[in-house]
């Protein structure tokens, strides 16, 4: 499909992912055709699925594209998350719709027989989600070592 | 560059393929990602395990994540269609309206044949309970049994777990000192049990008290609730039934009810009046008997062993009363007669068949709306839109519509019930429990699919035919333009035609019935007669109430506006036992048993109701109770007894032999009367003058000359409260109404069918009326170019015209088929009309065809007067 009905299917489909962002999107009234998205705060997208932070925190250093991303994950995870081609494509769709990863044109991949691949980065938008994401666990992380849950640092 | 990967290695093709469950539209954005992918993971991950780990992977992630995205591309038609639903509010309130209306209407009926037909009884295992009748062979078996042979029955039965017995009827209560009537029923002490309720609270009586005529009593909740306001403390007070104290020792829940007695007072059966011990066997008795069948058993194992224990305990009885057939009927049946329930089938089945005109018509509309979108389906599908995703748009848009009608539908169909249950047609006292249960919802929720699919699938055949491309070069107004949407269209029509026909039919047959039923001369004058029943207490003597009834109808006579009075224990009858006559011949005297209705009349009875007398004499006064036994008897009976002979003068008995106590002389023959309703049959009726068998309940029947004859009502009943204040008043209403009650359901059936037919029509009209139109303008060239090569007007008008009658006939000959084969199947409705009457099916063929005519002629005419030159110019 050619890229402006792309773009123009994302504006339509407001991300039903969750309640309370359709909720805050309508808030800002997203209309058809309108050229940027909105700024929507990051919050509303909290909390984020594991697949979907996995992913973002792999395009958090570089563009990668589909293989390496799912490569990606799988190293730093040890095999614990093996994400398979559909469920990988699934969040990456999701997340184009939420305007949280873009798509790049297509280049080849030296590395993987030159095959012309497509490339995403994270938007200043999905940056800030895998960031507020992040800051999040690390309050969860917080208040397990105050409780005693786990060991305290030092 | 060539890629290896476009070759594909077996694995990469077999992925490929399972790419196809996904839409295509997903397919064509990231499938070859998606093949990339795996490729790149099969050849990193050498070896059986994981080559196979990853295969299942893929697998399952497909089979979750696949159907997501349909369900996503079918939600965002949905929105689509919603969007375009609310664009052209015109189209979507004439389609929703129609649509909705029409599964209200189907619901509603569908509730009503719910709650009588189709739910189970409010009993414990309800398929294992049986009314058990007897009667004589050969005969309809709807004779009740006494209370020695239900006892032998029950304890020779190995098939029926437990019979319990009956018997409703009336009492007098004495509320605060006044007198009422109220509804009782007395019972054998396991009827209950049988059933399997429980009180509400307090007990049920034992076996014992019932034995030891235990003044004990339970109420319904409807009386407690009434009487001592729902009180706990009512339990142990004393009831004044019938001029005995009957202990309140239990109050039945508030949904129990048992269709043969809605009874407020419910007493053991010893309290009978008639009780005479329950020891004597006989033929025929006063019970009801209700049965349950031990789990397993079939009804018909039940009846033939309870006609071999009959024919055992007939030894025991005299050779005139043997033989008799015993029924086993299941419950349900009972409730609601046969009758009932085949006009409840026949009218859900009207309704349905409304429901499919509607949906019919509505599908014409969304393909004439859909024949606008030809070019920008032509744009997609030219842009890589595949059939299966034009088709899938255009269902769900007809899925949208459907759901929005159902839901409004559902809500029509809820005010439905709510006017039923308040209306209350037929007279069904079940129908107050009518409401939208599981069955219902079902009901509704496969209407609305089965309009779904209906309304999607036209315009979705139609617009996304092979002539797509063809089509869309001129936005469908072409020569073969719209050819398939035109032929959809015709086949709506001729389904439109052919229910039209079958609702049409139906309601003609009903109507000429109805018309039947108002002929019938019911044997008697129903205008401007007052009827009320009084009901004497029972400690009274005869002679007393003789006295009581003779300075009634006394003092009735002397009111101004009272022409004649008269009494008979009741008029108007719903079965009608059977009885032994023996009419007094040379020897031998042969007894006959026959359905006889036994009723005892004042003088000036038979002049109240100006039945004619046909020989001989009514009653006077002279027929007094030491006088000799007198009978007045109908025609059917004199006709049945002394055919062809007078029977003035002849005796006959009750009972088997002569020795059945003092004979009857015939003084009188009266014309016959219908006693079960104006389609109830005729049976033989024998009368006796009230002063020798006076009986506690008599109708008081006062013919007046005021046209509203209630208004004499007053002052009978002041008449009555001075004689005796003890003796209540109930019952109150003229004899048109009581008649007219018995044609109220027929006319309530009737009246709906002709609603429906009526309903047909119309849209058959519009759904022929708008195929025309849109033939004629669809076909605009091809006139144009007709009337330019000399074609005359006439020969196209006829040309236009053809097609209408064409499509008519057609749906003519599928409706007479159908309508033939369904009035046969609802021919118990009918009266005195043949389920394939002829001229009712010619009037009804003659009709439609006028209407199609009239119908195609609008446009046919409109189409002759296309300017040639103008037409084509316009392309």
């Amino acid at each position: 499909m050619p890229a402006a009905w792309r773009a123009r299917d994302r504006q339509r489909e407001c991300g039903w992912s969750s309640i309370t962002f359709s909720y805050i999107r309508l808030c800002y009234s997203c209309r058809v055709g309108t050229k940027a998205t909105p700024v929507v705060p990051p919050e509303s997208f909290l909390p984020l699925n594991r697949d979907t932070f996995h992913i973002l925190v792999s395009l958090a250093d570089r563009d990668r594209h589909g293989y390496a991303v799912m490569q990606d994950v799988r190293e730093r995870t040890d095999g614990a998350l093996r994400l398979s081609p559909s469920s990988l494509y699934a969040a990456i769709r999701r997340l184009l719709t939420q305007g949280l990863i873009e798509e790049l044109t297509e280049r080849p991949d030296p590395e993987h027989d030159d095959e012309r691949r497509r490339y995403y980065r994270l938007t200043r938008q999905g940056r800030s989600v895998a960031v507020a994401e992040a800051r999040r666990l690390e309050r969860l992380l917080l208040d397990a070592r105050a409780t005693g849950l786990l060991p305290r640092r030092g | 560059m060539t890629s290896r990967h476009s070759k594909g290695t077996r694995a990469a093709r077999g992925f490929r393929a399972l790419l196809r469950l996904y839409p295509a539209a997903f397919r064509d954005e990231y499938g070859r990602e998606m093949s990339l992918v795996f490729a790149d993971r099969y050849r990193d991950d050498p070896g059986v395990c994981a080559r196979a780990r990853l295969w299942a992977e893929a697998c399952a992630g497909i089979l979750l994540e696949a159907p997501k995205e349909h369900l996503r591309a079918v939600r965002a038609d949905g929105r689509l269609g919603f969007r375009r639903l609310r664009q052209s509010p015109a189209f979507a309130t004439a389609a929703v309206g129609t649509l909705a209306l029409a599964i209200g209407v189907s619901t509603a009926l569908f509730s009503v044949l719910d709650t009588v037909v189709l739910r189970p009884l409010p009993y414990r295992s309800p398929t294992e309970l049986a009314m058990v009748w007897t009667g004589q062979p050969g005969q309809r078996t709807e004779g009740r049994a006494a209370y020695a042979n239900v006892a032998q029955w029950k304890q020779r039965s190995r098939t029926v777990a437990d019979l319990a017995v009956l018997d409703p009827g009336s009492a007098t209560y004495l509320r605060n000192g006044v007198a009422v009537q109220v509804s009782v029923a007395r019972v054998s002490s396991n009827f209950f049990s049988l059933l399997g309720v429980q009180p509400l609270q307090g007990r049920l009586f034992s076996a014992d008290e019932a034995n030891r005529r235990e003044p004990v009593a339970l109420v319904s909740h409807r009386f407690w609730t009434q009487e001592f306001g729902g009180s706990p403390l009512a339990l142990g007070a004393a009831l004044d039934v019938d001029g005995h104290r009957a202990r309140l020792i239990g109050i039945l829940p508030a949904g129990f009810r048992f269709a043969r007695a809605d009874a407020d007072v419910w007493e053991p059966h010893s309290m009978s009046s008639e009780w005479d011990g329950g020891q004597q066997l006989r033929a025929v008795g006063p019970w009801f008997v209700i049965g349950r069948l031990r789990p397993g058993v079939p009804l018909k194992n039940a009846e033939m062993e309870l006609a071999s224990i009959a024919l055992a305990i007939d030894t025991y009885l005299p050779a005139s009363d043997r033989g008799r057939a015993i029924s086993v009927v299941p419950l349900k049946s009972d409730v609601a007669g046969s009758k009932i329930r085949a006009a409840l089938w026949m009218l859900t089945a009207a309704g349905f068949c409304v429901l499919l005109i509607a949906v019919a018509n509505v599908a014409g509309l969304c393909l004439a709306r859909g024949v606008g979108r030809i070019r920008e389906m032509t744009i997609r599908a030219a842009l890589g839109a595949t059939r299966a995703v034009l088709m899938r748009q255009l269902l769900v848009e007809g899925f949208v519509l459907a759901a929005v009608s159902g839901a409004l539908g559902l809500l029509i169909g809820v005010l439905g019930i709510r006017l039923i249950r308040v209306v209350q047609p037929a007279a069904l006292p079940v129908l107050t429990e009518a409401t939208l249960d599981l069955r219902v919802l079902a009901w509704t929720f496969g209407a609305s699919c089965l309009t779904a699919v209906l309304v999607g699938l036209a315009p979705a055949l139609a617009a996304t035919g092979r002539q797509l491309r063809a089509a869309g070069a001129d936005g469908g107004r072409s020569v073969a333009g719209g050819a398939t949407a035109r032929r959809i269209r015709q086949i709506l029509v001729v389904t439109q035609f052919a229910i039209a026909i079958v609702l049409l039919t139906g309601a003609g047959l009903l109507a000429r019935s109805w018309w039947h039923v108002q002929q019938i001369d019911p044997g008697f004058k129903p205008d401007r007669i007052l009827s009320l029943q009084l009901s004497t207490p029972a400690p009274w003597s005869a002679a007393q109430r003789v006295a009581f009834y003779d300075s009634v109808l006394e003092q009735v006579r002397r009111l101004p506006g009272v022409l004649a009075a008269g009494t008979i224990g009741d008029l108007f009858v719903s079965t009608v036992a059977e009885a032994t006559m023996t009419p007094e011949a040379e020897s031998p005297a042969i007894p006959h048993t026959f359905r006889l209705r036994r009723d005892e009349v004042s003088p000036g009875f038979f002049e109240a109701v100006t039945a004619p007398v046909i020989e001989g004499r009514a009653f006077t006064d002279s027929d007094r109770s030491d006088g000799p036994r007198v009978a007045v008897i109908n025609r059917l009976l004199a006709s049945r007894l002394w055919a062809g002979e007078a029977a003035i003068g002849k005796r006959f008995t009750l009972g088997s032999d002569a020795a059945g106590g003092a004979p009857f002389t015939v003084v009188g023959v009266v014309g016959d009367m219908h006693r079960q309703g104006l389609e109830g049959e005729l049976t033989a009726q024998m009368f006796e003058p009230l002063a020798q068998n006076p009986s506690r309940l008599e109708t008081l029947i006062v013919h007046t000359s005021h046209d509203n004859p209630l208004t004499v009502a007053g002052p009978i009943e002041a008449i009555v409260h001075r004689i005796d204040p003890h003796v209540p008043i109930y019952g109150l209403t003229t004899l048109d109404a009581r008649l007219g009650s018995y044609l109220a359901e027929r006319r309530m059936q009737t009246a709906l069918l002709i609603g429906f037919a009526g309903i047909a029509l119309v849209m058959a009209w519009i759904g022929i009326h708008g195929l025309i139109q849109y033939s004629v303008t669809t076909r605009r060239r091809e006139i144009a170019i007709r009337m330019a090569v000399g074609a005359r007007s006439a020969d196209v008008c006829w040309m236009i015209l053809a097609e209408g009658l064409k499509l008519s006939a057609t749906g003519l000959a599928i409706g007479l088929i159908g309508a033939l084969l369904l009035s046969r199947a609802a021919s118990s409705l009918l009266f005195g009309i043949r389920s394939n009457d002829p001229s009712t099916f010619a009037v009804v063929a003659l009709l439609l065809i006028a209407v199609a005519g009239a119908a195609s002629f609008v446009p046919a005419r409109r189409a002759t007067r296309t300017e040639a030159v103008i037409a084509l110019r316009a392309e």
